[in-house]
């Protein structure tokens, strides 16, 4: 895969990168967009064969990053135990291994990794977790699984349009606690230690995304219960969830959801994507609101 | 009271296993995991599970395969499959040619995007 990093002070605009992607039908494997008052901060991968589509937007624009060829590494199930990312960080803090972005669904937690990393990664989450044996090592090559099925099985294919994106279902949790952290991965795991509970504490999260901003810099969003967090400037907020059952061929899931959330003016603090899942935080007491935004362009059964 | 039923749910999106594992869990059902098609044959082979609820599209080895393997199996057979396909009926214009679940050898299927209380009817009523 390729990853896109972006830094921009033009919060008015609805995010030309997600725009660009739509309009060229080219999906994001993951993403996480984190919107403050005065900047905003994206990050996103794309399948490899849209190395030129991601070069050719770092040419026209001197806000965007583009490394090259990246890794995905995913562990699930997180069960939503701080442990998982405090773990990962603490991990990759202190191999060295920098990450583009960490980002959780409901039930993954996933790392972008560059791809010079990936067996080095593979190791470490070999020698930190209990993996079963039937899980690791397993790279999964999404076109050669996908080709094989297809042409034993033509009808499991479909190309078709619909009015809305239909969803499992658009979940909203609210009155939880938004936590932002700012720095370098040693100071991210101080704050998380002195700040969020024990990792051996049975208290959860409830979504996680941490972006690279430059080099070893990077912003952190951690939604978690009120009382998990020690003294300090969070913002309570509404978290909405929902995923879909063909992220893969959704290629205008992520910018469908922002221009929802646009039309009927309600602010997002954090969109994050993995897997097929999407989460989207908004302002505390705007949840409702966001879920019926929504609802104009995605269906739930 | 009567033993609860063992149901493996088996789809490559660890979300959706969550979400369907909570509600079959609401619902007093153990349930076990799997993540593609090879592990769900080596759980299917160590637990024997009342029913599986399998995804069609799977990395290492195919819902139908899967299905194939159990119901070929003497060992195996009785176990119910509900498979999970990928296209919902109500969808306005396709070039799909649905292929009937039941005209494979699982017992039953239910089409994707799935409402979790109708898969529930449907696991109900291959454990009753």
């Amino acid at each position: 895969m390729v990853w896109i990093g972006q830094f921009s002070q033009n919060t008015h605009a609805l995010f030309p990168v997600c725009q660009a992607l739509s309009l060229q039908r080219i999906n994001m494997v993951c993403a996480g967009l984190h919107r403050q008052k005065t900047h905003y901060y994206f990050s996103g991968c794309l399948e490899s064969r849209y190395q030129e589509v991601a070069a050719r937007l770092a040419a026209d624009d001197s806000d965007i990053s583009f490394p090259g060829f990246v890794t995905q590494v995913s562990v699930y199930p997180h069960r939503n135990r701080f442990q998982v990312p405090g773990i990962l960080v603490e991990m990759l803090g202190s191999a060295g291994v920098p990450f583009h972005h960490l980002v959780s669904s409901p039930a993954v937690v996933s790392v972008i990794v560059d791809a010079c990393f990936q067996d080095r990664m593979i190791t470490l989450l070999e020698n930190t977790f209990d993996l079963p044996c039937s899980h690791t090592p397993y790279i999964q090559e999404i076109d050669q699984d996908i080709s094989a099925l297809l042409k034993k099985y033509p009808e499991t294919r479909s190309t078709y349009e619909e009015e809305k994106i239909k969803t499992y279902g658009i979940q909203v949790i609210q009155k939880k606690h938004l936590l932002y952290m700012h720095g370098g991965v040693d100071q991210l795991i101080q704050t998380m230690q002195t700040r969020m509970p024990p990792m051996t504490s049975e208290e959860i999260f409830h979504l996680v995304s941490v972006v690279q901003v430059s080099g070893p810099v990077y912003d952190a969003c951690f939604v978690v219960e009120p009382d998990s967090i020690k003294d300090g400037d969070d913002v309570s907020v509404d978290l909405i969830t929902f995923h879909g059952p063909h992220f893969g061929d959704r290629y205008r899931i992520l910018q469908t959801a922002l221009n929802c959330l646009d039309e009927d003016r309600i602010p997002f603090l954090v969109a994050a994507c993995a897997g097929a899942s999407i989460s989207l935080v908004v302002p505390s007491g705007r949840g409702i609101a966001a879920q019926s935004a929504l609802e104009k362009g995605f269906e739930a059964p | 009271m009567s033993e609860q039923k063992l149901i493996l749910v088996v789809d490559d999106d660890p979300d959706l296993v969550e979400a369907v594992s909570m509600k079959l869990e609401a619902k007093n059902y153990r349930v076990a995991k799997a993540y593609d098609g090879v592990e769900a044959m080596d759980r299917i082979k160590e637990e024997k599970p009342a029913l599986v609820v399998l995804d069609v599209m799977m990395p290492r080895k195919n819902g139908w395969d899967v299905c194939e393997e159990i119901k070929n199996d003497a060992g195996l057979k009785d176990i119910a499959v509900v498979l999970l396909t990928a296209v919902a009926d109500s969808v306005k214009t396709t070039s799909y040619t649905h292929h009937d679940g039941k005209t494979t050898l699982a017992d039953d299927y239910i089409p994707k995007p799935i409402d979790l209380d109708e898969l529930m009817e449907i696991v109900s009523d291959h454990c009753s």
